[in-house]
């Protein structure tokens, strides 16, 4: 159905642009032009109501053929010992048209967010969890524990479609949920509880977060704490953290991986999985890790079931060898492990190709200003505004349908990719 | 209403159509021949490289699904220990407990081809009501044969 030169009003869409993926956005399209009408938060109208740019296949900044493109990127692919591909921020096809080139060429796969997404999988690998899902904490979690991270900077919408919205089962009434925030340099403005009642917030002194989790744990464990070992103050603010964590039906504890240090990330997950785990000896706890936006959530799924492993898998030997820390972005790029990179980004416009001298295939949503040191560049359409698709949802469990809402000259990631594989 | 489904790759056991890709042209909610070039084509559906095949298949899978997935990530070790090369007609994978889908396609040929064979043999069966029961066993107990032999030579010998 062609919408070039018509004005639509679509409703109920799936938005892209973050793992959230709220579903009952409303968008205009007026001759080609998106206009956001309803339910969308700031990251989303931004990103809805970018240009639609019509761009061109570039070789070193050189505007080009699509069909002169893909044969250099195919002699790239083809002359390399060890590709790179990352970014890897598209939609299911994309990501399975990705590595199924991957699987040809012999290529190392990771992720844009593949450094925090390594925190939570090294865990689940090596000690398990219990997570939840969104709609289980919208009709039930009367207890709301935010560790490291607010949720509402990078997921503007999070109170309002999953913690002061009318919840639809359960009977669970808003009014009793109790909202907690542990951490630094958090806005807990969106904790507020509609009918007046404020968050807690236990912002740690001098301890790092790990240090304040550990004694939360010892107290729910009924050890006895030493004066010196924390601030009085942040003690006693955990001695009700207890109390209101007793009293909890159902508790749930939020974190986002990319909001930890880079150092100890882990450890912060690690510490969740085991309080979680000893919490659910007595009463009912579960955890909901945030992220995955840039498709995060979509690849790593896209990547296990298709090679068996999560991030970060090498096609180098013609099968799949997994290693998460050899095979980061960083690592490879820092020791030269790598001859060429490709760069797949669907979404977000504003991040930018790794610096490196390798030959780089940049295969990205359409800009105007393309580096004349990027060797090859294709523009592609956006999944969710120029053509169909499936993003999975950060808690993993279910994907959204995209929707098209106009035309575009650019052809999708997964039918570049797909071309790229028949030539290399 | 003339509706074309195109860049499809197609399997068709009974008319020995195996992989090919091409387009499926469909008016009045029937398949039919590719009409004249200058026909009007009211729609045109875009199935690029997505496989085609007779319905009456009810494919309910745990490929990708959630928990499978978990499960997956779950195990590294029964993975890293069964690891399945890339060859000519399959993809790399892994897993013995939470396999990949490589073989996915592999299964799928396989599933055509078993419902061909005692087709193909039942075409030079008897008219006769004794005979057929017999030739019937013996061509039913032949393609679980010749399927079980075709599944040992992909896994082992394909690799």
């Amino acid at each position: 159905m062609s919408t070039k030169n018509q004005t639509h009003l679509y409703k109920d869409l799936a938005c892209p642009f973050c793992s959230l993926h709220c579903d009952d956005l409303e968008v205009r399209n007026s001759a080609g032009k998106l206009i956001v009408e309803k339910n969308a938060c700031s990251i989303a109208t931004s990103q809805y109501e970018k240009p639609g740019i019509l761009s061109t296949p570039m070789i070193f900044g050189e505007k080009t053929t699509l069909d002169k493109a893909l044969a250099k990127a195919a002699s790239i692919l083809k002359n390399s010992n060890q590709p790179l591909f990352t970014g890897s921020a598209s939609d299911v096809n994309g990501c399975r048209s990705l590595m199924a080139l991957a699987d040809k060429s012999g290529a190392i796969v990771d992720h844009l967010h593949g450094d925090s997404m390594v925190s939570n999988l090294r865990i689940l690998q090596n000690k398990g969890w219990i997570t939840t899902t969104l709609t289980e904490i919208k009709n039930r979690a009367d207890l709301l524990i935010f560790i490291g991270t607010d949720a509402s900077s990078r997921y503007p919408r999070f109170f309002e479609r999953l913690v002061w919205d009318q919840p639809s089962l359960a009977g669970l009434k808003k009014n009793k949920r109790h909202i907690t925030y542990i951490g630094d340099d958090l806005d807990i403005e969106q904790g507020k509880n509609p009918n007046g009642n404020k968050p807690t917030l236990i912002k740690p002194n001098r301890e790092s977060i790990n240090e304040t989790l550990s004694i939360l744990r010892a107290l729910l464990k009924g050890t006895k704490i030493e004066e010196n070992l924390i601030d009085s103050q942040t003690l006693t603010r955990l001695r009700k953290l207890v109390d209101l964590i007793r009293a909890a039906n159902y508790g749930v504890l939020i974190w986002d991986p990319a909001e930890f240090s880079s150092t100890d990330g882990e450890l912060s997950v690690q510490i969740i999985s085991d309080l979680l785990r000893e919490l659910n000896q007595k009463q009912r706890f579960a955890g909901l890790s945030l992220g995955g936006s840039d498709g995060g959530t979509t690849f790593n799924s896209v990547c296990t079931w298709q090679s068996g492993f999560p991030l970060r898998v090498n096609f180098s030997e013609k099968r799949p060898v997994h290693d998460m820390f050899a095979y980061s972005t960083k690592n490879l790029l820092n020791r030269a492990h790598v001859d060429s990179l490709l760069w797949l980004n669907n979404f977000d416009t504003s991040l930018s190709v790794p610096r490196t001298k390798i030959p780089r295939i940049m295969i990205s949503r359409a800009t105007r200003k393309i580096s004349e040191n990027i060797d090859v560049y294709i523009p592609i359409a956006t999944p969710g505004l120029e053509h169909k698709g499936n993003l999975m949802r950060m808690d993993g469990v279910l994907s959204l349908p995209l929707r098209k809402l106009r035309e575009s000259e650019h052809l999708s990631a997964a039918h570049i990719l797909d071309k790229l594989r028949e030539l290399a | 209403m003339l509706t074309r489904l195109k860049g499809g790759i197609i399997f068709d056991p009974a008319r020995g159509v195996n992989g090919k890709k091409k387009d499926i042209y469909i008016r009045d909610g029937k398949i039919v021949r590719k009409p004249p070039a200058q026909s009007k084509i009211d729609s045109t559906i875009d199935i690029n490289n997505k496989i085609v095949m007779a319905g009456g298949i009810d494919i309910n899978t745990h490929i990708g699904g959630g928990k499978i997935n978990i499960a997956r990530m779950l195990v590294p070790e029964d993975h890293i220990e069964n690891t399945d090369n890339s060859a000519k007609i399959k993809r790399s994978g892994s897993g013995y407990f939470t396999p990949t889908s490589h073989l996915l396609l592999i299964a799928l040929v396989i599933v055509t081809q078993k419902w061909d064979t005692p087709v193909v043999l039942n075409r030079l069966c008897y008219r006769s009501t004794l005979v057929r029961p017999i030739w019937k066993w013996l061509t039913h107990r032949l393609s679980i044969l010749v399927h079980t032999a075709y599944w040992v030579m992909m896994i082992f010998f394909c690799r």
